[in-house]
């Protein structure tokens, strides 16, 4: 798929996606791949082309109107000169090892870095051109990473996820041309003239009315002790009516924390496991005193349907999609995957599309799950 | 708490911030989640209804006291009494 500005291609053979969609006026690709690719090799490929280009491991990927859930393919956009004025990026260390205040300065200190080498102003900046596309590895926290964005910058969209790889949580990279690694990498772009993009996310669930879950005590960012000043597991079940006995990852995935800025945005925060007895482990850095809703999942077409339906009343000429793993098995255990590839086929017609399987996804500056954030570039003239 | 004194609160904010221009949606999007994010309470349910406790009052103002908000020179006494 193609227009313009824009060129998609897929496959396992790395040396011959790029033949198809590397032309003299490319700038930029963005390429996610399976965890059984070998991605040393994949970089040495990618970075003998010359151009720019950030990249990670996932679960699985979208590839223009299919879902690739296999291991071994490699789906890659290519983007033209003449949608940006200016592009750069920047990469930090996210290492396991690597302390939250050592990524969150350094994230800080490389986006100030980026902003002066593109002079954008980081007070004040083009909400409707310049923003910041994020992809961080999969198996630390994404938290420092964000607020050290923050920090530089709140008024900045940013938009992004997460790598993945395989379910067994062991081995995930990100890359881009200065390197690959358990590294986070972000791209700040200035579009040129003709072109403006948005950012959003959408998620598939109700509110359930009257449950609140306050976190009275946490262990760690992610291990809840206790909600409403009670073990958090009991509580959770209470709240639901389900027997501590019957709590299994299902009811985690089909009831699920969230919490409401405002607007109807949303921000989910999944539960991932019971922990220590009665404590639960969620997938987000949690804060003391949080005060969580649960929100119910629901049919994951009518939410995309209505989003890609407003979508494309713009000129889009591509979408990038980061959509939560989550998602992911939702749609293959509900046997919508089909379906729901279907939709963006039906909805976005004849506009590249390439996306991938998340360990958790960000909007502006939030890590988030069970949600699909999305960059969507369109023409305005 | 007086009712609704959130969402009077984050409108002094946005005119403090000069938000009218087109870009004001956007501007008021991340305000909202970064207090979300940042306090842990729901914008969108205090923004609505009367806020209970004076604490979580006192949080978000706290937050909005960070620079990060550019709202150094905002007056805040105004709203804590």
């Amino acid at each position: 798929m193609e227009n313009n500005y824009v060129r998609n291609s897929s496959g396992t053979d790395i040396s011959q996606i790029v033949k198809n969609i590397i032309n003299e006026d490319t700038l930029l690709l963005i390429v996610f791949y399976g965890a059984d690719v070998d991605s040393d090799n994949l970089f040495d490929v990618l970075k003998k082309t010359g151009r720019y280009f950030i990249g990670c491991m996932d679960y699985a990927r979208m590839s223009q109107d299919n879902y690739l859930l296999d291991t071994h393919s490699i789906t890659v956009m290519s983007f033209s000169k003449h949608l940006f004025e200016s592009i750069t990026f920047g990469i930090v260390n996210m290492s396991e090892d690597i302390s939250y205040d050592k990524i969150r300065a350094d994230s800080l200190k490389e986006l100030i870095k980026a902003a002066e080498a593109i002079s954008l102003d980081l007070a004040n900046p083009n909400m409707k051109k310049e923003f910041i596309v994020n992809l961080l590895y999969g198996l630390n926290s994404a938290t420092p990473f964000l607020e050290g964005q923050t920090q530089a910058s709140m008024m900045l969209h940013s938009v992004g996820g997460s790598s993945g790889g395989k379910t067994d949580f062991l081995h995930s990279n990100v890359m881009c041309h200065l390197g690959i690694g358990k590294i986070g990498v972000f791209m700040a772009a200035r579009l040129a003239l003709d072109f403006e993009y948005e950012i959003g996310r959408v998620s598939c669930f109700e509110l359930m009315k009257d449950i609140e879950l306050e976190v009275t005590r946490l262990y760690g960012p992610r291990h809840i002790l206790e909600f409403n000043h009670r073990e958090a597991a009991l509580e959770y079940c209470d709240k639901l009516m389900v027997p501590f006995d019957q709590l299994t990852v299902s009811v985690f995935a089909n009831y699920t924390l969230g919490i409401d800025p405002g607007d109807g945005e949303l921000l989910i925060t999944s539960l991932m496991k019971k922990n220590n007895g009665k404590g639960l482990i969620a997938y987000n850095d949690v804060v003391d005193g949080t005060v969580f809703n649960i929100y119910k999942a629901v049919n994951q077409v009518e939410n995309r349907k209505k989003l890609l339906q407003k979508i494309n009343q713009k000129h889009v000429i591509s979408y990038v999609s980061f959509d939560c793993i989550l998602c992911y098995l939702a749609r293959n255990s509900m046997n919508q995957t089909d379906e729901i590839a279907g939709l963006y086929n039906t909805l976005l017609p004849d506009i590249p599309k390439i996306g991938f399987g998340t360990f958790s996804e960000n909007i502006c500056g939030a890590n988030i799950n069970q949600t699909e954030t999305f960059l969507s570039i369109y023409k305005i003239h | 708490m007086e009712k609704g004194i959130v969402r009077k609160l984050l409108k002094e904010v946005y005119r403090f911030k000069n938000i009218d221009s087109i870009d004001a949606l956007a501007h008021q999007r991340i305000i909202k989640l970064q207090l979300t994010l940042k306090t842990g309470l729901s914008m969108s349910k205090y923004s609505e209804t009367s806020i209970d406790s004076q604490d979580e009052f006192l949080r978000i103002i706290d937050v909005l006291k960070n620079p990060e908000f550019g709202l150094t020179k905002f007056k805040f006494d105004q709203f804590i009494n």
